[in-house]
C-alpha cells in the first residue's frame, strides 16, 4: 500500500478549509478555486490501490480504495465545485456558504472514496446533516423546505444503515468488527431498503418532495454544486450495490425520466422547470446502471458528465441574471442573446446533439437498452427526451417578467469565457474518443449506429416543433415576430421565425386540422372543462367543491387540471410501454 | 472476590465518601471566590479515585470494601465491579462539568438558595456512585430511597405550591417504586436466600425458579416494575416531567442523567447479575418486555410531538430513547448488551449536553419572550442540533456506535425490534427539526420557546443577548460534555471504551457459557 493513500482527498479538503478559516479575505476566492485544482490533480494522480482497514469509529473501515471509477466521480465532484465556486466569486457571495460546501465537498469525497459499507453509511449521515445545513445557510428556502429534506435524508441514512445491518447478518454473522467491503448487497429485504434510500436521495417519483425547492429556491451557484453533490454519491451507491443492473431501478428510472420531464415542462418558472429536468436526467442514468451491462453503464457515467456539464452550462448562465441584486456591468454583452445562446446549447447537450458529450451518453444508453431487449426503456428514454427538449424551449421563451430582467443585464466576459470553455469541453469529448476515454477511465464500446443518430436527431427535432407550437398556440403572434427580430441573429432569425410560421400554420391543414387544433389547444388551455364534461354528474359538485378550496394549486404548484392531465398522460404511456415490451 | 488486605481496598468507599465531604467544604465556605474554585476543582478530585481503580477493574481481583452487615444476612459492601465502575467513571466526568456549571448558572439566574442545591447536588453524585458501587441489591434499595429523598429537598428549596406538588408526585412514585423493590427483593432472598451480584445471576437462581416459577416471574416483575419507575418508562414517568420546576440544567442531571441512568442501571443489574440471561431466556418474559416497552416507546415519541415547549418535548425524547438500551439488555446477546451499555452511557452524555445547552435555546429569565429571540439565533439553533443528532443516534456520536453495536445484536433474533430502534431515531428528528428550523428562522410558529412559568424569581432579570458570554464554566462545561460525546463516537477503540463494554460482557458471558 502506498504511503499516499494517507492524504485522502477528505483529508486535503479540510487542510483547505482550516487555511480558508485562517487566510486574509481578499485572497479568499483565489485560494478556494486554486485549492480546488490542486485538489482535482491530486485526485487524478491517485495511486489505483486499495487500504488496509483500520479501527475507527468503533468498527473496521477501509479508509481508501482507488480505481478508475472511484477517480472519475471524485473528479467530477471536483469539477462542479470549482465551476460553483467560481461563480460565487463573480457574486461574491456570502463565504459561510463556501465553508459548508467545502464541507459538503469532503464528506461527498469520503462516500466516493471510502473502502467498506460502514464507512460509506457515516458519510452518508453526515452527508444528510450537512446537505441541510447548506440550505439553511443559503438561507433562501423556507423552514419548511430545509426540514422536508432534513427529514427524507435522515430516513435514507437510516434505511441505508437497516440496509447495511441485514447484510452483515447475512454475510459476517453480524460481527462488527469485520470490513463490510463494497459490492453487491445481502438479502432481498436489504435490497428494497436500499432502493427506498437511494430513491430518497436522487429524488425519485413519490419521494421527491424535498427536491423541486431544494434545486429551485437556493441560489444558483449553491444550487449547481448542491445538486451534482447531492446525486452523484448517489449513482456511486447505486453503482456499487447493484452491478449488475436490477430491472426494478431500470423502470423506477423511466417513470422518473417522464414525470420529471413532464412536470418541468408545465412549470411556471425557470429555475422549477430546471429542477423536474434534473430529476428526469436522474431517470435516465438510473435507466443505465438499472440496465447494468457495461455498455450501458459507461453511458450512464458519459450521461453524469453530461449533467455537470449541461447544468453547469445552465446555472451559470443563470447566476447572471438571478440569484443576486443585478449589476449592471459595462463592458459586457446583452445578457439575453448570451442567454438564449447558451440556454440553447445547453439544452441540445443535455438531450444528445450529435458530436456533444450529451450523445455520446445519450446514444450508448439507448444502444445499451436495444441489445439488452429493453425496447420499453428506448421509448421511454427517448419519449422523455422529447419532452425535455420542448421544457428546454420553454425556457428559451421564458416569461415576461424574467425577459425584462434579461434585457437589462449584461454578462460580463469572464463568465462568457467560462463557459466557453465549459461548451468546448463538451463537445471535446463529445468528438474525442481518447479525451471521453482518458476522463471515464473506461473504453467507450462503439456507442453509436446510424439509426441512433436518426432517432435522437428526430427526437430533438420533435420536441423542438412541439415546444415551439405549444407556445405559439398560448402567445400572441406579433409579439413572437417582435421578440424574433429583437433577439435572434439574422440566420438563426429566419430558421426559427419558419419553424414559428410553421407551427402557427397548422390551420392551413383545412378546416378538419384545424378543428381539431383547435380543439386540442383548447383543452391544453382549459383542461378544467374537459375533465369536467368526462366526470359523471354525481362527482360533478364535489369536484367543484375541490376546486373552489384549492383555488388553483395543488402541492405540486400545478393547477389541478394540469396535475390531472399529467397522470393521465402518464398512465396511459405506462400501459402503452407495457404493452410494448409483452409483444 | 477477594483481594489483598491493601489501603487500595478502601478506594469504593473513597469513591462514595468523597463527594460529600468535598459538599461538605462547599457548603462551609465562607466567600463567592472560596466556591468557586471548591465547585470547580471538587468533582475533578472526585474523579481521581474512580480512575485510580482502572487497572483493578481489568485485574486479577476486584477492589471490594466490607462494611459489615447492614440487615441479617445483608451484607453492606462496595466494589469496583466493571458494569458498577463504568457508570460510576461517567457519572463523576459528567458531575465535573455539570456541577461548576450548574453554580454558574445559579449565579446568573440569582437563585435564592444557590448553595444548598451544590451541597445537594455533591451528596447526590456519591449517593448515585454508591448505587453503581453497591455489591447488594437491598444496598441499592436503600441509597435509591435516599436519593429520592436528595431530590426532594432541592425540589422543595423552590417552595412555590408548583414545586410542593412535584416533590409529593416525586415522592409518592419513588414509594410505590420502593414497596415493588422491596417485595421483589422479599421474594427473590425467600427463593435464593441472597440478594448479592454475582456475575450472570445467583447460583442457586436457576433450581429456585425450577420449582417456584411463579414466584419467581413475580419477582422479576416486581424488581422491574420498581426500576421501571425511576426509568420513567411511561406511562409512569410524570414524576420526571415534574422535576422541571427546577433550574432546567439541574433538573436536567438529575432526572435525566441520574435517576433514568440509575433505573436502568438497575435493570441491567437484576438481568445480569440477579437472574442471569440463561433464566431471563427461560422465564419466557422478553417477548412481553419487548412488547411493554416498544408501545411505552412509541406513546412517549407521541407525547413529545404533543409538547410545545421545549424542555418538555426534549424530555420526554429522552425518556423515549432511554428505552431503547433497556430493549437491547433483554435481546439477551452478547452484542446487544454490549451496545446498550455503550448507548446508555454515550446517551448521559448527550442527555447532559442536552441540558445545559437548551437554557441557551429557550432563555433563562423569566421572561422568555424577551430573551429567546434576540439574536444569536443560528449560534442556538446550532448548539442545539448538535445535541438532537447525538440523540437521534448519527454517526459521529458515542450513541451511534452503541445503536449499531445494539442493532448487530438484536438483528438475528428479533429483527423486527431493528424497525423499533431506526423508527425511534426518525421521530426524534422528525419533532426536533422543526423546533431548530424555526430557531434559525427567528419566527416562533411552534410555539417552542414558551418556556415554564419560573414564579420563584420575583424579578425580571435583564440579560445579555447570549448566555455564554457570563461565565466561562458555562461554555467549558459545553464544549467539554459535547467534546466527550464525539470521542466517544470517533475515537471509542483509542479511548478504550469500546474495549472496556467488550470487557464487561466477557465477562458475564463467559460465566454464562460455562
Amino acid at each position: 500500500m502506498s504511503d499516499l493513500l494517507w492524504i485522502h482527498p477528505t483529508v486535503v479538503v479540510l487542510l483547505l478549509l482550516i487555511i480558508l478559516m485562517g487566510g486574509t479575505s481578499k485572497l479568499f476566492y483565489p485560494t478556494l478555486s486554486g485549492g480546488l485544482v490542486l485538489l482535482a490533480g491530486w485526485i487524478w494522480i491517485l495511486p489505483p490501490e486499495t487500504m488496509e482497514p483500520i479501527g475507527l469509529f468503533g468498527f473496521t473501515v477501509r479508509l481508501i480504495e482507488v480505481d478508475p471509477l472511484t477517480r472519475y466521480f471524485g473528479v467530477l465532484l471536483v469539477g462542479i465545485t470549482l465551476l460553483a465556486s467560481i461563480l460565487s466569486w463573480q457574486a461574491n457571495a456570502d463565504r459561510r456558504v463556501q465553508f459548508v460546501k467545502l464541507a459538503l465537498l469532503g464528506v461527498a469525497l469520503w462516500i466516493v472514496f471510502v473502502g467498506d459499507w460502514i464507512g460509506l453509511t457515516i458519510g452518508w449521515f453526515v452527508f444528510g446533516v450537512l446537505g441541510a445545513s447548506l440550505l439553511w445557510i443559503d438561507g433562501n428556502t423556507s423552514w419548511q423546505d430545509r426540514y422536508r429534506f432534513s427529514l427524507l435524508f435522515f430516513i435514507s441514512a437510516s434505511l441505508l444503515l437497516g440496509t447495511i445491518a441485514l447484510h452483515s447478518l447475512s454475510e459476517f454473522g453480524a460481527d462488527p468488527r469485520i470490513s463490510h467491503d463494497l459490492g453487491a448487497l445481502g438479502p432481498e429485504i436489504a435490497v428494497y431498503l436500499l432502493m427506498g434510500a437511494l430513491a430518497i436521495s436522487v429524488g425519485g417519483v413519490g419521494v421527491h418532495i424535498w427536491l423541486p425547492e431544494a434545486f429551485s429556491k437556493p441560489n444558483t451557484d449553491t444550487t449547481v454544486f448542491f445538486f451534482a453533490t447531492l446525486l452523484l454519491p448517489a449513482f456511486y451507491v447505486t453503482l456499487q450495490a447493484f452491478p449488475k443492473g436490477n430491472a426494478l431501478i431500470a423502470y423506477y428510472g423511466g417513470l422518473m425520466a417522464l414525470y420529471g420531464s413532464m412536470f418541468a415542462f408545465f412549470q411556471p418558472t425557470i429555475r422549477r422547470n430546471l429542477a423536474y429536468q434534473i430529476q428526469a436526467h436522474s431517470g435516465i442514468i438510473l435507466i443505465a446502471l438499472g440496465i447494468g451491462t457495461a455498455t450501458a453503464t459507461v453511458g450512464g457515467l458519459v450521461h453524469m458528465l453530461t449533467l455537470v456539464l449541461g447544468f453547469g452550462l445552465l446555472f451559470g448562465i443563470l447566476s447572471q441574471l438571478s440569484g443576486y441584486p443585478s449589476e449592471i456591468r459595462n463592458n459586457g454583452i446583452h445578457s439575453r442573446n448570451i442567454f438564449i445562446g447558451f440556454v440553447g446549447i445547453a439544452g441540445l447537450i443535455l438531450v444528445g446533439m450529435p458530436l456533444s458529450v450529451g450523445f455520446v451518453g445519450l446514444s450508448t444508453i439507448t444502444v445499451a437498452a436495444h441489445d439488452a431487449g429493453q425496447n420499453g426503456l428506448v421509448g421511454i428514454l427517448l419519449f422523455s427526451l422529447s419532452i425535455l427538449t420542448a421544457a428546454m424551449v420553454r425556457v428559451v421563451f421564458t416569461n415576461q417578467q424574467e425577459s425584462n430582467r434579461l434585457l437589462e443585464n449584461t454578462v460580463s466576459l469572464s463568465t462568457i469565457a467560462l463557459l466557453v470553455g465549459i461548451v468546448f469541453l463538451a463537445f471535446l469529448v463529445g468528438i474525442s474518443r481518447s479525451a471521453s476515454t482518458a476522463l471515464v477511465g473506461e473504453p467507450i464500446p462503439q456507442y453509436w449506429r446510424i439509426w441512433t443518430i436518426l432517432v435522437l436527431v428526430l427526437v430533438i427535432g420533435i420536441g423542438v416543433v412541439f415546444g415551439i407550437s405549444i407556445h405559439v398556440s398560448r402567445m400572441e403572434l406579433p409579439e413572437i415576430f417582435d421578440f424574433g427580430q429583437l433577439v435572434l441573429p439574422t440566420l438563426s432569425k429566419r430558421l426559427v421565425s419558419g419553424m414559428v410560421i410553421a407551427g402557427s400554420n397548422l390551420h392551413s391543414l383545412g378546416t378538419f386540422s384545424r378543428q381539431c387544433r383547435n380543439a386540442v389547444l383548447y383543452d391544453i388551455r382549459h383542461p378544467a372543462e374537459r375533465i369536467v364534461r368526462f366526470l359523471p354528474s354525481t362527482f360533478v359538485r364535489s369536484y367543484q367543491q375541490r376546486r373552489t378550496r384549492t383555488p388553483g394549486l395543488t402541492g405540486t404548484k400545478l393547477t389541478l387540471e394540469e396535475s390531472i392531465f399529467i397522470f393521465v398522460i402518464l398512465l396511459a404511456l405506462v400501459l402503452l410501454l407495457g404493452m410494448v415490451n409483452t409483444w | 472476590m477477594s483481594n489483598s488486605g491493601s489501603v487500595l481496598t478502601w478506594l469504593p468507599l473513597i469513591s462514595v465518601l468523597l463527594p460529600g465531604v468535598i459538599g461538605l467544604i462547599y457548603w462551609n465556605a465562607r466567600t463567592d471566590s472560596q466556591r468557586y474554585v471548591i465547585s470547580g476543582l471538587g468533582p475533578w478530585i472526585i474523579v481521581l479515585p474512580v480512575v485510580a481503580g482502572f487497572r483493578f477493574v481489568q485485574g486479577e481481583y476486584h477492589l471490594e470494601t466490607v462494611l459489615g452487615q447492614v440487615a441479617p444476612g445483608i451484607e453492606f459492601g462496595l466494589q469496583f465491579d466493571p458494569l458498577g465502575w463504568f457508570f460510576t467513571l461517567f457519572l463523576t466526568v459528567l458531575f465535573a462539568f455539570g456541577i461548576p456549571y450548574c453554580e454558574a448558572y445559579c449565579t446568573r439566574i440569582e437563585f435564592p438558595q444557590q448553595a444548598r442545591i451544590i451541597f445537594s447536588l455533591f451528596l447526590i453524585e456519591g449517593i448515585a456512585i454508591g448505587i453503581f458501587l453497591a455489591t447488594d441489591l437491598f444496598s441499592v434499595f436503600v441509597l435509591f430511597q435516599i436519593l429520592a429523598l436528595l431530590v426532594y429537598g432541592i425540589v422543595s428549596t423552590v417552595g412555590t405550591a408548583d414545586a410542593r406538588r412535584a416533590g409529593y408526585t416525586l415522592l409518592a412514585y419513588i414509594l410505590v417504586a420502593s414497596l415493588f423493590l422491596l417485595s421483589g427483593i422479599r421474594l427473590l432472598r425467600f427463593l435464593t436466600g441472597s440478594s448479592a451480584f454475582v456475575s450472570n445471576g445467583i447460583p442457586t437462581i436457576q433450581s429456585a425458579i425450577h420449582t417456584e416459577p411463579v414466584l419467581g416471574l413475580a419477582s422479576f416483575w416486581l424488581l422491574f416494575f420498581g426500576f421501571g419507575i425511576a426509568a420513567a418508562i411511561v406511562p409512569v414517568h410524570s414524576w420526571v416531567i415534574d422535576l422541571l420546576i427546577i433550574p432546567v440544567p439541574i433538573a436536567g442531571l438529575l432526572g435525566g442523567v441520574v435517576i433514568l441512568k440509575v433505573g436502568v442501571f438497575g435493570i441491567f443489574r437484576i438481568t445480569l447479575d440477579i437472574f442471569g440471561a440463561e433464566v431471563i431466556d427461560t422465564l419466557g418474559i422478553t417477548l412481553p418486555v419487548f412488547i411493554l416497552l416498544g408501545v411505552s416507546m412509541m406513546l412517549t415519541h407521541l407525547l413529545a410531538i404533543s409538547q410545545n415547549v421545549v424542555e418538555y418535548r426534549l424530555l420526554y425524547a429522552i425518556i423515549a430513547t432511554n428505552m431503547i438500551p433497556v430493549l437491547g439488555v433483554f435481546v439477551l446477546t452478547p452484542l446487544a448488551i454490549q451496545g446498550s451499555l455503550y448507548y446508555i452511557l454515550s446517551h448521559a452524555v448527550v442527555t447532559a449536553f442536552l441540558f445545559i445547552a437548551v437554557p441557551i435555546v429557550s432563555g433563562v429569565g423569566p421572561k422568555p419572550s424577551q430573551v429567546a429571540h434576540r439574536g444569536h439565533d443560528s449560534q442556538r439553533a446550532f448548539v442545539f442540533a448538535l445535541g438532537v443528532l447525538g440523540l437521534a443516534a448519527v454517526p459521529l456520536f458515542g450513541t451511534f456506535v452503541g445503536l449499531w453495536y445494539l442493532m448487530l445484536g438484536t438483528i438475528a433474533t428479533h429483527p423486527i425490534l431493528l424497525g423499533v430502534l431506526i423508527g425511534s431515531n426518525i421521530f426524534v428528528i422528525a419533532y426536533f427539526a422543526p423546533v431548530i428550523a424555526t430557531c434559525v428562522a427567528g419566527t416562533n410558529n411552534l410555539d417552542v420557546f414558551r418556556a415554564k412559568d419560573l414564579s420563584w424569581i420575583s424579578e425580571p432579570i435583564s440579560l445579555d443577548d447570549s448566555l455564554l458570554s457570563g461565565d466561562n464554566r458555562l461554555i467549558v462545561a459545553i464544549l467539554g460534555v459535547f467534546l466527550i460525546s464525539l470521542l466517544l463516537g470517533i475515537f471509542p477503540d483509542y479511548l478504550q471504551t469500546l474495549p472496556l463494554t467488550e470487557f464487561v460482557i466477557e465477562q458475564i458471558w463467559s460465566g454464562y457459557n460455562e
